[in-house]
């Protein structure tokens, strides 16, 4: 298949982008769109699913097949899309509201099921588009327009969860350092398997705690460090932590058979690939004589 | 039940996980083999073991279309079958009951109880306990006096899988009890004697709406299915699974029905023909997912199989009451095709149909039904699919899409017709996205006035296109019966079956009545009804809701309030013996 991609604009569609000036989404998308183009992917066969969000606008911004499609409903959307063609690259993106909150029963279902897709986060520990709510993400006590006296649960733990669910490649990166996310994505996108990526973002105008500046003087890379990601156990440990520091990188890897691989239904082609002409039904009628 | 048509009611009954469906399942299969029409008609209670099961299966040499208020035989495999359904049974009509397990205190004078010590012989012959099903469903046969061999090949075809031995060991069991009931009640039993196999006869199969529902879209093509089990509709996800290898079909059973439509939408808007199937509860967490399947135009079949709420009502029983519901669901306004199918073949046809406008003008289309219509079997020729061709619309092929220029693509182009050129993702030169929020021609993100208005019209265009290219009237309605009638019965879906009964009834009575089917929802056929209602002498709406929704869909649509109802809201379904009663009271 021939590869249309000879720069790394070609990856613009010219859309007009509306996110706050020094919004994290931008890192995330510029390490996603030279991931993209770094790993030679061919556009038309590349499908980028959204859900509803702020940062779920990048369908419209990265020239490959998108579909934006309803607020924490992406993956299943888009693991249907890898079951029909699964010669796509799939990747979803979307939001910790969306991921995290209203979609958090498909995470776990489809870490289990470990489809061959890579599904990136951007956790800004708040709800941007409706104006600053507190999100699943949110630490205890933070205060927001809908937790005026602070948060009183727990924030979810969305790497523990997707470990424990099944997922084959968990990561957690910074929105603020563009290079080593764009590594991070283009290792999940090679991944054979489920891969999160999950992203910390800062959101420059609802969440004045998580800023820039906290999340730099807390994350520390796991590449640097003595960091075995095919031990389970070891990075269950790393999904707990969580405060004075936070690992970025690799958490865990697993080589896993895949879902597709084991549909029958899709040994010889894509389901999109196979003729509905002349079909036929005699067999099925004739068990009823 | 006496009428021209020489039809007979048989009915087991006993307590629920003991093989009750499978038994009916069995009868109308041995009938329906040997030449007859069948109907078989389940209630079951909403648990797995205990509760009461029945399973009635009424035959006849002409058509049979519903079940029947009235029992000719009853096979009752416990005390409490005697109990619920002696009031049913017909003058004459036989009870076939084990009389060493069943002790019954009165009985009618009008009703012939046959004893047969089903117990007994299931132990003689050194059978599992229920094997004794086998037993009286030969005892069955027997009283009748019909053809052991059909029951016989029914049981090769039942347990051939497990063996010739297993196969030899039932029809050993059955003909046990089939021996016995003529022995001892062969010269007693005269109800049943008339019907008999009908040698010669043209091939026939007898299946529910919900498998010819399975096999119209498997026929149409279907290559993704995503459901979750739920009844009335769970049989229709068991059989795309069931034939999933052989037909190249991917069924998946998701964590929920938001997952499911979700996903049924991500499969056809990448390019394969797809589809859910629920009921009202699934439907409820499917609404959300139909908006976005409208705005972005993707082609998309949602089967819903009405069982009465509200919440979890009466699980395992039927009505019509989610019309309004599935007509409007979801917020906006966007076009739909919503069919009712009233029958089998109906329910196979429809089905191929709804996948063929889905894609043609990339909208979503449903169908609905009910349980009475999803898991009652009837009789009916095998389907005729040979000059079948799917309709795919104004999709981009390949080699089209080489040829195109660059970014010159538009997804949802302006047209005439409403319908834009579909290009699958995938498709060289045609990258595009589309979103949930409204958008533009591109498909990218547009708040604008103008476009706004032009996309509303647009989407609304496609379904004034269809109706005009793609719908006949025999598609949206159709009239039964005579022309010139007293009376003119109004109604839709299930209700078809019981109501064509009451109209043979009711001639018998020397009484002119019709009956107007309406067979598509959305788009209404607004002036084809009014045409029908202005030109009737007397109108009846027949309904089983409590609202009359259908009723105040026609009002809405023709101006025209249909005053006089037959509504029922029991969970039950309509019989004819009811249409009738009311059709006497009316002319």
């Amino acid at each position: 298949m021939s590869n249309n991609l000879k720069l790394l604009t070609d990856l613009d569609t010219g859309s007009k982008c509306n996110w706050c000036p020094g919004c994290g989404d931008f890192g995330i998308l510029v390490a996603l769109k030279q991931a993209l183009f770094e790993l030679k992917i061919n556009p038309e066969e590349t499908m980028i699913v959204s859900g509803i969000g702020c940062g779920s606008q990048t369908p419209h911004l990265v020239k490959v097949y998108g579909f934006h499609s309803l607020h924490g409903r992406a993956l299943p959307v888009a693991t249907a899309m890898k079951m029909a063609n699964h010669k796509m690259n799939v990747i979803i993106i979307g939001g910790d509201g969306d991921g995290y909150g209203i979609g958090i029963a498909h995470l776990i279902h489809s870490s289990r099921r470990n489809y061959n897709v890579t599904y990136i986060v951007q956790n800004n520990q708040v709800y941007g588009l409706t104006k600053g709510q507190t999100s699943p993400t949110s630490d205890h006590g933070y205060v927001s327009k809908s937790t005026p006296e602070g948060v009183i649960e727990v924030p979810i733990r969305p790497l523990s969860i997707a470990l424990s669910a099944g997922a084959t490649f968990i990561a957690r990166g910074y929105a603020g350092d563009i290079m080593y996310l764009k590594k991070l994505i283009m290792d999940g996108i090679q991944h054979k398997g489920f891969s999160l990526i999950d992203i910390l973002q800062p959101c420059v105008t609802f969440n004045k705690i998580n800023t820039y500046q906290w999340y730099q003087q807390r994350i520390h890379k796991l590449d640097t460090e003595n960091h075995d990601p095919t031990d389970r156990m070891a990075a269950f440990k790393l999904t707990e932590e969580w405060g004075e520091k936070i690992p970025v990188g690799i958490y865990y890897k697993e080589d896993r058979w895949l879902y597709e691989d084991e549909l029958l239904m899709l040994k010889d082609k894509a389901l999109v690939d196979h003729s509905i002409e002349n079909i036929d039904i005699d067999p099925i009628i004739n068990s009823y004589l | 039940m006496t009428t021209k048509h020489n039809h007979f009611t048989w009915m087991v009954g006993g307590e629920a996980g003991y093989g009750i469906t499978t038994m009916g399942q069995m009868f109308s299969r041995a009938c329906t083999q040997s030449g007859l029409y069948a109907f078989g008609y389940v209630e079951y209670p909403s648990l797995i073991r205990g509760g009461h099961n029945t399973a009635m299966v009424r035959v006849g040499s002409n058509p049979v279309h519903s079940h029947s208020d009235k029992v000719d035989m009853l096979l009752a495999l416990n005390k409490e079958t005697v109990d619920l359904h002696v009031h049913e049974m017909s003058v004459g009509g036989v009870i076939i009951y084990d009389g060493e397990n069943v002790i019954l205190s009165e009985k009618r004078e009008d009703v012939l109880y046959a004893s047969i010590p089903l117990g007994k012989i299931t132990k003689e012959l050194g059978a599992q306990a229920l094997m004794r099903n086998t037993v009286a469903l030969g005892a069955s046969f027997g009283m009748m006096k019909y053809d052991f061999k059909y029951l016989e090949k029914v049981l090769a075809d039942t347990f051939g899988r497990k063996g010739q031995e297993v196969v030899d060991y039932n029809v050993k069991v059955a003909r046990t009890g089939y021996d016995y009931a003529i022995a001892n009640f062969g010269d007693k039993v005269k109800i049943g004697e008339n019907i008999q196999p009908i040698e010669g006869a043209a091939t026939k199969i007898v299946l529910s709406g919900n498998e010819a529902i399975a096999i119209g879209a498997i026929k149409a093509g279907v290559k993704f299915m995503a459901a979750y089990p739920m009844t009335p509709i769970t049989t229709v996800m068991l059989m795309i699974a069931k034939y999933g290898v052989k037909y190249g079909i991917v069924m998946k059973h998701s964590e929920d029905e938001i997952a499911a439509v979700n996903m049924a939408i991500g499969a056809a808007h990448m390019g394969v023909r797809s589809m859910t199937a629920t009921s009202g509860g699934g439907f409820a967490l499917m609404t959300e997912a139909l908006g976005m399947a409208g705005i972005t135009e993707t082609p998309l079949v949602v089967i819903e199989g009405m069982r009465p709420g509200p919440s979890t009502g009466l699980p395992t029983w039927t009505d019509q009451a989610d019309l309004r519901f599935v007509m409007h669901a979801s917020q906006g306004e966007f076009p739909r095709v919503l069919f009712a199918p009233g029958d089998v073949d109906e329910c196979y046809n429809m089905t191929i149909k709804a996948f063929d406008l889905a894609e043609k003008y990339q909208m979503l289309c449903m169908i609905i039904t009910d349980k009475y219509l999803g898991e009652s079997v009837m009789t009916t020729v095998p389907f005729d699919h040979k000059n079948y061709k799917p309709d795919r619309g104004q999709l981009i092929s390949r080699a089209e899409a080489e040829k195109m220029e660059d970014g010159k693509y538009k997804r949802f182009e302006f047209t005439e017709s409403g319908v834009s050129k579909r290009a699958v993702p995938g498709t060289p030169n045609c990258v595009y996205a589309v979103s949930t929020d409204e958008h533009n021609e591109t498909g990218d993100l547009d708040e604008g006035a103008d476009n706004r208005n032009k996309m509303v019209e647009k989407r609304d265009r496609k379904l004034q296109t269809l109706k005009k290219e793609s719908l006949k009237e025999i598609d949206m309605l159709q009239l039964h019966g005579a022309i010139d009638a007293d009376l003119t019965i109004v109604s839709w879906g299930s209700t078809k079956g019981p109501i064509l009964e009451a109209l043979d009834l009711a001639e018998e009575q020397g009484k002119k009545v019709n009956f107007l089917q309406i067979k598509c929802v959305l788009p209404f056929p607004t002036e084809e009804v009014k045409k029908v209602l202005t030109g009737a002498k007397k109108l009846l709406m027949l309904e089983t809701n409590f609202e009359s929704q259908m009723s105040g869909v026609i009002a809405q649509n023709t101006g025209i309030l249909i005053q006089d109802k037959l509504l029922r809201y029991d969970g039950r379904p309509i019989h004819p013996a009811q249409i009738l009663e009311k059709i006497c009271q009316t002319i």
